[in-house]
């Protein structure tokens, strides 16, 4: 399951974005930046993985381990 | 009112440092002419960058004593002990830093910042290059060294609180925790009110609170397509979160 969650301060450019590029994920725009800040998050783009139990597995991953990451936890 | 993220502010300062540069040189080319020194640096930067391209294309290791790191590191290092305390030399001193870290000399980088005075404007970029250096050999006890000594005699206040944020960061990386912690406290008590303050209260969050293993932090929002999302539906799956931008 992927979650976008978007730092852009334009809702309709984001719209233009995901539209273009079909992104069928949900996405949600953190306008008053308060999962930013929930995430300690400072620079994009950030990947966090969670797992099955809502934990926290990974934490600023990059894209290039992200997929094996993840198929580690789905065989768990 | 609408409050920024620590992210759209660091983009923003991109972009206005960008503007400030162009303007900067704009007011130089009609005031005085551009800095010769200054631009006679970036063209050898420039130099090294491309050979240095090209030897890794054509299969050169970095650790080899070909590598034109090594020639470029030198050349520069050389124009720094010619020219002391002018903008060009800051780059200079950066630059041949970071050929030798890249060129994997590590011990020899560090003798050479060891040159370097802790009152020098080079530092302000000069630490990026031991951060770097500090992940690719997962070796944080120099960075910390140096950080620490930094943020205790640099002059440039902005130079002080960033040196002492990195130390913060390279103890946490280490996995000094409490040291990290006693870190981001003294800068939040130093620098009160401030964006550092509030990046230091961030990373004490986390350290406490987003560890592998802990919970993530429950959210519910509503899509840009209207529906209702929260991280509580999501139990049984494997979940990641990406956060971006368009920009």
């Amino acid at each position: 399951m992927f979650i976008g969650i978007s730092l852009d301060e334009d809702q309709k450019k984001l719209e233009e974005m995901v539209a273009s590029k079909g992104i069928s994920w949900p996405q949600v725009r953190d306008a008053d930046g308060s999962l930013v800040k929930l995430f300690n998050i400072k620079g994009t783009p950030t990947y966090y993985l969670l797992d099955r139990d809502g934990k926290i597995a990974e934490k600023r991953i990059t894209i290039e381990k992200l997929g094996s990451a993840i198929t580690d936890l789905l065989k768990k | 009112m609408k409050r920024k993220t620590t992210a759209q502010l660091f983009g923003s300062l991109l972009g206005l440092m960008f503007l400030v540069t162009l303007t900067a040189r704009a007011q130089n080319t009609s005031a005085k002419p551009d800095d010769p020194e200054l631009d006679r640096v970036q063209a050898m930067v420039r130099q090294a960058k491309e050979e240095s391209e090209q030897f890794s294309k054509s299969g050169g290791k970095a650790s080899e004593p070909n590598n034109p790191n090594l020639k470029w590191a030198a050349t520069l290092w050389e124009y720094r002990n010619k020219h002391l305390g002018t903008p060009g030399t800051a780059i200079a001193t950066t630059e041949a830093l970071r050929l030798l870290m890249r060129a994997d000399r590590i011990s020899e980088m560090q003798a050479k910042a060891d040159t370097v005075k802790l009152d020098e404007a080079a530092w302000k970029r000069a630490i990026y290059v031991l951060v770097e250096a500090a992940a690719k050999n997962k070796d944080y006890n120099y960075l910390i060294g140096k950080t620490r000594a930094l943020s205790q005699t640099a002059i440039d206040p902005e130079i002080k609180v960033f040196a002492h944020m990195t130390l913060g960061d390279a103890y946490w990386k280490k996995g000094e925790t409490e040291q990290a912690r006693i870190t981001f406290e003294a800068i939040i008590a130093q620098n009160p009110k401030t964006p550092s303050a509030e990046e230091a209260e961030g990373n004490l969050m986390e350290m406490e609170l987003l560890s592998p293993g802990q919970p993530a932090p429950q959210f519910a929002r509503t899509t840009i397509k209207g529906e209702p999302i929260s991280l509580g539906g999501f139990k049984g799956k494997v979940v990641v979160l990406k956060f971006w931008g368009t920009y």
